[in-house]
């Protein structure tokens, strides 16, 4: 009786944890794979597949979660994937109308940037200068 | 099975203790600013570190989308404008917070912009366990005007859960794991639970943004 209380008690703490608990979007793993691409810059793979897990399953059911898609465009761009960056800097922008400004100049930028394959550290700015 | 009977009024009573102790209020705010300039698209920017724990800002700075965002509001790419302002030279997070909000809304298309500096991260190693002491505080600007509409500091204690049965053994166990292999304690849950307060706490945090059911309906608690 008590092992089963106490069972109850933990997952119903565990519900709670936070006060309200539900979820309006599927995060997946984005904050242990951000935070470990940030420490180890060779993680990016699993950065990748990550967002690319989160889009996946938020899509079955409408649950994508704000700039995940835009995180993702980021992403493909600095692997060289300029085309399919432009389509998810896209999707951020018809998800959101929000980020509009900022996903046009992505567009922009992708569209137009340097036309040759390159690594992530030899890219041009990403921004392109959008802050100057 | 017949104890399932009793379990639950009992979980009702466990229930009602745990709302209860979710609601311990600081004194209100004032919202007022904040409803009239009504906020819905929030930038994000690097977090500024007053601590001595280098890896800090980037646990806030990871763990802030999600509470934000389920609050309601869009929250810009946080990776994504990290980048963009640190290949424009704006990599000091010092310098970002030093510039001008109306600006850098401006650029990003954003409605308001979100401060984050962490005013204290201090590791206490115990006999049995480590605690933190973190103190962090978040500020919003109005994109429009560049007046601060919501602001909110807090201070938590944590005491991160050893798994791997404690007791002196369990440290001993943990000092070498350690030693050997430089193993990185995981704050990812600590800044979870920092932010998430921070953010959605009654009278201290963000009242319920657009895309949540109770935008607007939320004065009694924001």
């Amino acid at each position: 009786m008590r092992t089963r209380l106490l069972l109850l008690l933990t997952v119903i703490l565990l519900g709670l944890s936070g006060c309200a608990a539900t979820n309006k979007y599927h995060w997946g793993n984005y904050e242990k794979s951000l935070y470990g691409y940030y420490k180890n810059p060779s993680e990016l793979e699993t950065l990748t597949e990550s967002l690319a897990n989160i889009i996946a399953e938020g899509e079955t059911d409408g649950k994508v979660p704000p700039g995940i898609y835009a995180e993702y465009a980021y992403i493909l761009y600095i692997s060289g994937k300029k085309q399919e960056s432009i389509s998810y800097f896209e999707k951020e922008k018809k998800s959101w109308p929000e980020s509009s400004v900022l996903m046009e100049k992505m567009v922009t930028m992708a569209k137009g940037g340097d036309k040759k394959e390159s690594s992530q550290n030899t890219e041009p700015a990403p921004g392109g200068g959008i802050v100057q | 099975m017949t104890s399932r009977k009793k379990t639950p009024f009992t979980v009702a009573m466990f229930v009602f203790s745990l709302a209860a102790g979710c609601s311990t209020t600081s004194p209100p705010k004032d919202y007022t600013k904040f409803r009239e300039l009504d906020p819905k698209a929030i930038l994000v920017v690097p977090v500024v570190n007053r601590s001595v724990d280098v890896n800090v800002p980037d646990y806030f700075l990871t763990t802030i989308s999600r509470p934000v965002a389920e609050r309601g509001y869009y929250v810009f790419p946080v990776n994504l404008v990290k980048q963009i302002l640190q290949d424009d030279g704006l990599a000091d997070a010092d310098m970002v917070h030093a510039s001008n909000p109306i600006r850098l809304a401006e650029l990003f298309g954003a409605d308001a912009v979100l401060y984050i500096s962490i005013e204290r991260w201090d590791a206490q190693y115990l006999v049995l366990s480590t605690q933190i002491t973190v103190k962090f505080k978040y500020i919003l600007k109005c994109g429009k005007t560049g007046e601060t509409i919501w602001e909110s500091s807090e201070t938590m204690i944590y005491s991160p859960q050893q798994s791997g049965g404690g007791g002196l053994g369990g440290l001993v166990a943990m000092a070498i794991t350690a030693a050997v292999a430089k193993a990185v304690p995981n704050y990812i849950p600590l800044s979870q639970q920092a932010n998430k307060n921070g953010v959605t706490k009654p009278h201290s945090g963000l009242p319920a943004g657009p895309y949540l059911d109770t935008y607007g309906k939320d004065k009694d608690m924001f």
